[in-house]
């Protein structure tokens, strides 16, 4: 089973991302924005984290700019989830290490299980 | 001495005629001048050779040169060109030249670079001057068009922060009735499960708009980027036949494909011709009464691959035919018949056609159905 870090403002929707995963047992841990994301990040050291684009205080790109994982830590999975449909921000996302890029508002929970599912058996 | 006083005469009327007609090409020229000066866009007129020999005052004003830095110069040069993107226009390419070679009427939007290095997006119309079946130079009419130009970047800028503000609360909407949908709260009853599914389908229907709408906004400034790989034709229009077979099957409408023997393998972008064969082919299964046919066609020509798709169909009324690729037009027609449609999926269809040097057209009877088609050049292989 995975640990995952999801970094989302929509508590709505992080609650849901949350009541999903853990149902196929997987650990989750939540922040709503990149600055609560990067001590969280260093200590909870997740397999994959689903990162938002847009968000107060600190938004998904710095995120992903100032995240370093721990020398010994293994380094996780991102994945970006946002509804910026803009081909600059998806690839800025890619230059700075992200993994793949899913529209949120067309995700379905099975999208979200088997995403999870996919990342962990490579 | 009567014939020499006649002669005389003569020579007086002929000399008086001259005199005459010399008025009258002074007036006739005086008269073009004040009309080449009194028009109100700019205009500049060409010799033969390109050389700029005429030039108006709105030219001047706008392009920020006098008179004497601009007459006598080869127009290409002397007046430095861009594309709407920044990226300089080789001279062959100016619609000055363009207009020369073809003999014919050359419209163009760019940018000219003004005298203090600025950038003046501008609509230009070139028209080659033909004198005794000789062209002896062209005029260029251009017109500033900096505020339509930048009513156009905001309005693309409002679509996509509007688009992204939509999303948010779409994808709540979208998680917690596909996590009821998939027995998060336990099962559903079947009259449950319906109106789930009605409400997922209006979500599915809200974000094909919105993602709509942004591409439509990101073709028309420009943004999309064409990426050019191998691609197996036949394979592409296989996946999407397979994946809209099923709205054709709810229709029980008969989904028939003609394929070539021979698979061509075209250079071009995967995605943006899957997104014009995708549009007319669901348009075809929309716009087609229950029982109908659709049939989908492609035809590998030396220069073209050639895309047809016929149908059964409600047909566009003639009336209506020359507005079909414009933006939300929809039929009188089938408006009654559906009120889904955003009149958005043609015109993005000639937008994306046109961003990759393709052509579209139609042929289309009221009551009988339509025929699309979408020439798509082949390039290099």
């Amino acid at each position: 089973m995975a640990r995952v870090l999801i970094v989302e403002d929509e508590e709505l929707l992080s609650a849901a991302f949350r009541l999903i995963l853990e149902r196929d047992n997987h650990t989750v841990e939540i922040a709503n924005n990149g600055k609560k994301a990067l001590p969280l990040a260093a200590n909870f050291n997740p397999d994959i984290i689903f990162l938002d684009l847009l968000m107060p205080v600190m938004g998904g790109l710095d995120f992903l700019e100032q995240y370093k994982p721990k020398p010994n830590a293994s380094t996780p999975i991102i994945v970006v989830l946002s509804n910026l449909q803009n081909e600059k921000n998806v690839e800025q996302a890619r230059k700075l290490g992200a993994h793949s890029y899913i529209v949120k508002s067309q995700m379905t929970p099975t999208d979200l299980s088997s995403t999870v599912t996919k990342l962990l058996s490579k | 001495m009567i014939a020499e006083d006649a002669s005389l005469d003569n020579l007086s009327s002929v000399i008086s005629q001259l005199q005459s007609s010399a008025k009258e090409i002074v007036e006739e020229r005086s008269k073009a001048e004040a009309l080449f000066t009194s028009i109100g866009d700019g205009a500049i007129v060409t010799d033969e050779n390109g050389r700029i020999s005429r030039i108006n005052k709105p030219a001047l004003d706008m392009l920020g040169y006098t008179r004497k830095e601009l007459v006598g110069k080869w127009f290409p040069k002397a007046i430095v060109a861009t594309s709407m993107e920044g990226e300089p226009i080789k001279p062959l390419f100016r619609s000055v030249t363009q207009s020369f070679i073809d003999g014919k009427t050359v419209s163009q939007r760019l940018c000219y670079l003004t005298k203090n290095g600025k950038s003046l997006p501008v609509v230009t119309t070139v028209s080659p001057i033909i004198h005794d079946s000789k062209p002896i130079g062209a005029i260029e009419v251009f017109r500033d068009i900096s505020l339509e130009h930048e009513v156009d970047r905001m309005k693309s800028e409002f679509i996509s922060i509007a688009s992204h503000q939509l999303r948010t609360p779409l994808s709540t909407i979208n998680t917690y009735a596909q996590m009821l949908a998939h027995g998060f709260e336990g099962d559903l009853s079947p009259g449950q499960q319906k109106h789930m599914a009605v409400i997922i389908s209006a979500v599915d229907r809200m974000n094909d708009l919105i993602s709509t709408l942004l591409d439509i906004s990101q073709l028309e400034a420009g943004k999309i980027s064409v990426t050019l790989q191998e691609t197996d034709m036949t394979k592409l229009l296989e996946r999407l036949i397979q994946e809209l077979g099923e709205s054709a099957q709810s229709k029980d409408i008969k989904l028939m494909a003609h394929l070539p023997k021979e698979t061509p393998i075209v250079n071009c972008d995967p995605l943006l011709v899957g997104e014009i064969y995708s549009n007319l082919i669901s348009n075809a299964i929309k716009y087609t009464p229950k029982k109908g046919k659709v049939s989908v066609e492609l035809r590998a020509t030396e220069s073209e691959i050639l895309f047809i798709v016929s149908d059964t169909g409600y047909g566009i009324p003639k009336g209506q035919h020359d507005r079909v690729f414009t933006k939300f037009f929809r039929a009188e027609n089938v408006q009654k018949k559906d009120t889904t449609g955003t009149g958005l999926g043609l015109y993005m269809v000639r937008q994306i056609a046109e961003t990759l040097g393709g052509r579209v057209w139609f042929k289309s009877d009221e009551g009988k159905g339509s025929t699309f088609y979408f020439g798509l050049p082949r390039g290099d292989t």
